[in-house]
């Protein structure tokens, strides 16, 4: 680690070595009480008028007698007896020099003075507070992250206003120095687990962290998964309240996604507006959400089992139509289906990817007309394309599972059209054993009870009224029989 | 500890998938069914009910200890190849798939490989669909049931000899299960009673006798949908996936306390 020297044309120098060659490195020779200094700052990062106001301006008084006027006398008075809003920890060494310019602070540095003293004038440009696109809410708050993580500890700490709060900023160890945020509610979040999350933390070494979704092969090394054990969100309602159950959540500047852990499998089919309508209907959501996400896994395995291996299983009326459908197609159902289903990823990537004027284009197009002429030149039949569609806007219901029923899905098709009943079967198995498997830091993804066995839990694939759910609060670290970690707590509360 | 451990529902799939799948006596009248049948599942609840307390009590490492495990081992591998072979005639004749011999590989690695304890929510979830299967399967019978089958005057007793259906997981509670579940579980041969009884009331009440066990699943009928034996079929065929897999656990567990591993080769749950 490289200290700072006394003399400052030294500093300079070691600076001009780094950024001498940076457009937006700048660098203003000063004389402040008598004595020389150097201000430094990244242009763009920093603010000149809030600097010029804080502190140049200042630079021309001259209060102390010439003899008084030595570096560490004026970086005692600037520090500590003056009315200068300069940050209470100096600048030691070269490696914290180059952290607070990054984070678009000022620094002054004083001749024969070994440190210098970090002025927090921030003028950073930045996306606001905007609705975040990818979770979309009718009630509730419509503020979403930015990307700055200042910013978005600043969002958390208004939501939540009390000490329990904890938000703890570190670099990551990358060639970038990316900084990162651990938030936790101090009461209700197990110490020890948060000790863990933090030394993972430290200890990963990512190339680039662009990301909170970067951490996850050192949050959870080296195993193959379906599901992933942790959530993400962009609201910072749906942050706190998760933070309030216990929750630890990892924030990344420079990425409005926050990292929530642990994670439930049945808080993908629940949404903030869940707990603004009444109990009722947004029990009734969550079914249909359920009855989406097996629909999108299992639809066109069922169907190509079905159609190809146990047509007696299929109404005749319905069974005559889709043999006629296929008996003008030159593909084997099977391959049909698995074409369908590739062509629409495709689709779906190509609409994500492209510019937004086009991307609603791609998809008209791909929809419309590529599915009306695949029809009508026989290449595939109504019944498998009718299938498909449904399954491809089933999954949308559960963003969040979007990979892993994507995965599923194809998995389904391939095991059911090539080895019929049995195939299917053990799909069903793969999935179960996927789903029980999954966890994280002793918290299992799939509740111990799965559905349906424990629908009518008080905030399972059904809900009570909120003024019953709030008598009893939810904690995910819920320790059973004082041995195991076990979030499992019945009659229990989720807030999102 | 917990990893290592079965629990009573997950024992109850595995015998409510053999006892479905065991063929019923020739002809036997209802009511002497019932009789031998309740007899059976007091003797075995009895025999379950010694064997847990052979297990706790005795040292394990002693020779009736470990002869008795053993012979359990064998019991359970028997018991491994009747559901492979009942599965995969099922899949022949049926599904008309030899596809069962393919998976056999990834069934036998998974129910070894995986801790008893991954098998746990499968079995649940497998529970709801049994219950599901069978209200379908009555939705499409209760039509055609009549009263009048069920005791009927002219069936004789069969010559042949009754058969004790006798499982391994009745002798084997304490070493699958937890304690603390072991109560519930020396009564599991009333489940497997229960489940022969209740097919052979359903045969009684809609054939009257003299018509093998799946011809039940191909008397369903209701409305549009007339056939739906080969659905009732793949939920048993699920089942005995299950029971594949439970019973490579049970015999891993068993082998594990004849030849104790090392522990590194403990699966990371």
């Amino acid at each position: 680690m490289q200290q700072l020297s006394r003399d400052l044309a030294e500093n300079l120098a070691a600076l001009d070595a780094l950024f001498g060659a940076s457009a937006d490195y700048y660098s203003k020779s000063i004389t402040i009480y008598h004595c020389r200094g150097n201000i430094v700052l990244f242009d763009g990062m920093a603010s000149l008028e809030s600097l010029w106001q804080l502190l140049l301006e200042g630079a021309s008084r001259h209060t102390l007698p010439p003899e008084q006027c030595t570096g560490p006398q004026v970086f005692r008075l600037i520090l500590q007896d003056s009315v200068f809003p300069a940050e209470s920890q100096p600048v030691e060494d070269m490696e914290d020099l180059i952290r607070r310019l990054t984070a678009g602070m000022a620094v002054l540095l004083l001749d024969g003075c070994p440190k210098g003293i970090a002025f927090s004038v921030q003028g950073l440009k930045f996306r606001s507070v905007e609705e975040p696109e990818g979770e979309g809410n009718l009630r509730g708050s419509r503020e979403g992250f930015a990307d700055l993580l200042r910013i978005n500890l600043s969002l958390l700490r208004r939501l939540i206003r009390s000490g329990d709060l904890v938000q703890e900023v570190a670099q990551a160890d990358t060639p970038a120095k990316t900084e990162y945020g651990v938030c936790y509610c101090r009461s209700v979040a197990d110490p020890a687990m948060v000790q863990r999350v933090k030394q993972l933390l430290a200890a990963a070494k990512p190339e680039m962290l662009l990301d909170s979704s970067y951490f996850m092969p050192w949050l959870l090394p080296g195993r193959w998964r379906l599901f992933v054990p942790v959530s993400y969100t962009q609201r910072p309602a749906v942050a706190a309240a998760k933070l309030c159950e216990g929750r630890i959540l990892i924030l990344v500047n420079g990425s409005p996604s926050a990292l929530v852990l642990p994670a439930l499998f049945c808080e993908n089919f629940e949404c903030l507006d869940d707990y603004a309508s009444t109990a009722v209907f947004s029990s009734f959501l969550r079914l249909l959400k359920y009855a989406a996400f097996y629909l999108t896994v299992f639809l066109p395995g069922v169907f190509v089992c079905l159609a190809v291996y146990l047509p007696e299983l299929i109404p005749p009326q319905l069974l005559y139509k889709i043999e006629a459908a296929e008996k003008a197609t030159p593909l084997p159902l099977f391959a049909e289906m698995l074409l369908v289903m590739l062509l629409l990823e495709v689709i779906r990537e190509a609409g994500l990817r492209m510019p937004q004027s086009l991307g609603h284009s791609v998809s008209l197009v791909a929809a419309l007309i590529l599915g009306d002429a695949a029809i009508a030149t026989g290449l595939m039949s109504t019944p498998v394309i009718f299938v498909a569609s449904i399954t491809s806007i089933a999954v949308f219901v559960t963003p969040a599972l979007y990979e892993s029923a994507t995965l599923l899905r194809l998995g389904v098709v391939l095991a059911a059209g090539l080895a019929g009943p049995p195939g299917l079967a053990a799909a069903f198995f793969a999935l179960l054993l996927a789903l029980s498997g999954t966890g994280i830091m002793g918290v299992p993804y799939l509740t111990p009870h799965p559905f349906p066995q424990n629908p009518l839990s008080e905030d399972g694939v059904i809900r009570r009224d909120y003024r019953r759910l709030s008598r009893r609060h939810f904690v995910i670290w819920q320790k059973e029989g004082g041995t195991k970690w076990n979030r499992i707590a019945s009659p229990r509360r989720r807030r999102r | 500890m917990e990893q290592d451990r079965f629990t009573t529902q997950a024992a109850a799939l595995s015998i409510f998938t053999a006892a479905a799948a065991e063929g019923l006596p020739d002809g036997i009248p209802l009511r002497l069914f019932l009789l031998k049948g309740l007899c059976s599942a007091v003797l075995l609840t009895v025999l379950s009910a010694f064997s847990v307390t052979f297990w706790q009590g005795r040292e394990q490492n002693a020779f009736p200890a470990v002869a008795a495990k053993t012979a359990l081992l064998f019991l359970l591998l028997a018991e491994w190849c009747t559901t492979f072979a009942r599965a995969q005639q099922v899949c022949r004749q049926e599904f008309g798939s030899m596809a069962l011999v393919g998976l056999l590989p990834l069934l036998l690695w998974a129910g070894w490989k995986l801790p008893p304890a991954r098998w746990n929510a499968p079995a649940r979830v497998l529970w709801w669909f049994v219950v599901l299967g069978l209200l379908v399967l009555f939705a499409g019978l209760a039509g055609q049931m009549q009263w009048y089958r069920l005791w009927d005057p002219e069936l004789q007793a069969p010559t042949e000899p009754w058969q004790v259906p006798l499982y391994g997981e009745y002798l084997l509670l304490p070493l699958l299960c937890p304690e603390a579940k072991l109560c519930r579980g020396v009564f599991l041969p009333f489940l497997g009673f229960g489940v022969q009884l209740a097919l052979a009331a359903a045969m009684a009440l809609v054939f009257g006798g003299g018509y093998p066990e799946q011809e039940l699943l191909r008397a369903w009928s209701a409305g549009v949908f007339s056939r739906m034996d080969a659905l009732l079929l793949w939920v048993w065929l699920t089942c005995a996936m299950f029971r594949m897999c439970f019973l490579c656990g049970c015999i891993r567990l068993l082998a594990g306390r004849i030849l104790p591993m090392p522990s590194g080769s403990e699966v990371e749950p």
